[in-house]
């Protein structure tokens, strides 16, 4: 899969503002889409995703898993029944065991009998992204991932993409972060 | 499909939300006590036995379309504005088999209020009172009230996806009691006003018609192809629209 995404005359309409992203090509396993509030960092990710509609045109080679900048959680579900309602609908199932490790790895095991409204949002931002991680997918794409995260969630986000072996399309406002593993940046 | 219909489930009808259903069960079911006038005097209320019938179900029936209204009002909102999760099932499931699982969830459960209405309305009717007879006629209005309550329940998905905007599912709620004031007691379907029968096309209200009893201004059949249409236009506006803003 040599270019995963293309994105060519991306237009979007909202109300009160058209969002328009200039043409480019996802070529690399970690790209960094940066940009000012307002350029379009999150509706490309979701035009990716196939949430929103829009002009122009978006390919996208692969099966894409999708974190949300802001948590849309059902109320009133245990993290780990949450956690357990997605994967039963996933179409290839992620083992019991790798849930596990990624709960382990951002230090939540312990959390998951804990109703979601009732965690930090810190911990919300952490079952946000592990949602997205265990969904076995081509593309990862996260939308301002490192919001609400403590620096040892960063960390252990980072480390994660590091020992994946999967493409990862980051929207982030703090480039620092990711500049050592990312091997690419999209300024939008 | 099944998986999905119990994630639904799982979602939409947690302790909370059952517990508020049956609060208003409970309310639902005090107002037919006092309605049945139990405690009017024994004999005045076999002597008077028709009149006191026809009472209890008129109030009844009435106050169970504004519940069912109210109840299936507020599973709409929570489903799509209070819990707006359908972008982690989107990412693993298409639209077309989301939505209509969802829909399948919400109608099941407004199916299981009404039958619950329904047979308490009985029940109390049955077991508190000396008048209270069952006959055909309440079996059809059953039909006739499950008709209504998915009915309504879709115009609400409805107008919340293309609103998006739960104070917009007032205007159903407003228009539903424009078309029962229209709706006069008692008359020959034939003799219904223009604007009564027009409102019923869509806003369908369960009337006491001379010599049939309870019943919808059209017939079932049509307000089913109704429902099925509706669902085509949900589906068409639910796979047109954004999922998030």
């Amino acid at each position: 899969m040599k270019y995963p995404i293309k994105v060519f005359n991306f237009i979007k309409e909202y109300k009160n503002e058209v969002v328009t992203i200039k043409d480019f090509i996802i070529g690399k396993r970690i790209t960094l889409l940066v940009g000012k509030n307002g350029s379009g960092k999150s509706t490309i990710l979701r035009a990716i995703a196939g949430f929103i509609k829009y002009e122009g045109i978006v390919e996208v080679s692969g099966k894409v898993s999708y974190m949300s900048e802001l948590p849309y959680f059902p109320n009133d579900l245990t993290m780990d029944e949450f956690i357990s309602s997605l994967n039963s609908i996933s179409k290839i199932k992620n083992k019991e065991s790798n849930i596990k490790e990624l709960l382990k790895l951002f230090k939540i095991e312990g959390k998951r009998k804990q109703l979601l409204s009732s965690l930090s949002k810190g911990m919300k931002a952490k079952v946000n992204l592990i949602q997205c991680l265990m969904e076995e997918a081509d593309i990862y794409l996260l939308d301002e991932p490192i919001s609400g995260l403590d620096k040892d969630g960063v960390n252990y986000l980072i480390k994660y993409i590091e020992n994946s072996e999967k493409i990862f399309i980051i929207s982030t406002h703090l480039v620092s972060d990711f500049k050592d593993v990312s091997n690419e940046v999209i300024n939008l | 499909m099944i998986s999905l219909i119990k994630l639904h489930f799982s979602y939409l009808f947690s302790w909370k939300i059952i517990y508020i259903s049956l609060i208003i069960i409970l309310i639902t079911m005090i107002s037919f006590v006092f309605l049945s006038k139990f405690y009017v005097d024994h004999n005045l209320l076999v002597y008077y036995e028709s009149f006191y019938l026809e009472e209890y179900l008129f109030s009844s029936i009435s106050l169970i379309k504004i519940v069912v209204l109210l109840q299936s009002m507020f599973l709409v909102i929570n489903g799509f504005i209070i819990n707006k999760y359908d972008v982690y099932i989107l990412i693993r499931r298409d639209r077309i088999l989301t939505l209509t699982s969802k829909l399948m969830v919400l109608i099941i459960g407004i199916v299981i209020f009404i039958l619950f209405l329904y047979l308490l309305m009985n029940i109390i009717g049955l077991f508190l009172t000396p008048y209270y007879q069952v006959d055909i006629n309440l079996f059809e209005f059953l039909i006739d009230l499950v008709i209504f309550g998915v009915l309504y329940t879709l115009l609400y998905v409805l107008l919340i996806i293309i609103t998006k905007n739960m104070y917009s599912l007032l205007i159903i709620f407003i228009t539903y009691f424009v078309s029962s004031i229209s709706l006069e007691y008692l008359v020959l379907k034939s003799d219904l006003s223009l604007f009564s029968k027009l409102l019923n096309l869509v806003f369908v209200d369960i009337g006491y018609f001379k010599n049939l009893g309870y019943d919808l201004y059209f017939s079932n059949l049509y307000y089913i192809a109704l429902c099925f249409g509706l669902l085509e236009v949900i589906l068409v506006f639910y796979n047109k629209n954004d999922i998030i803003n």
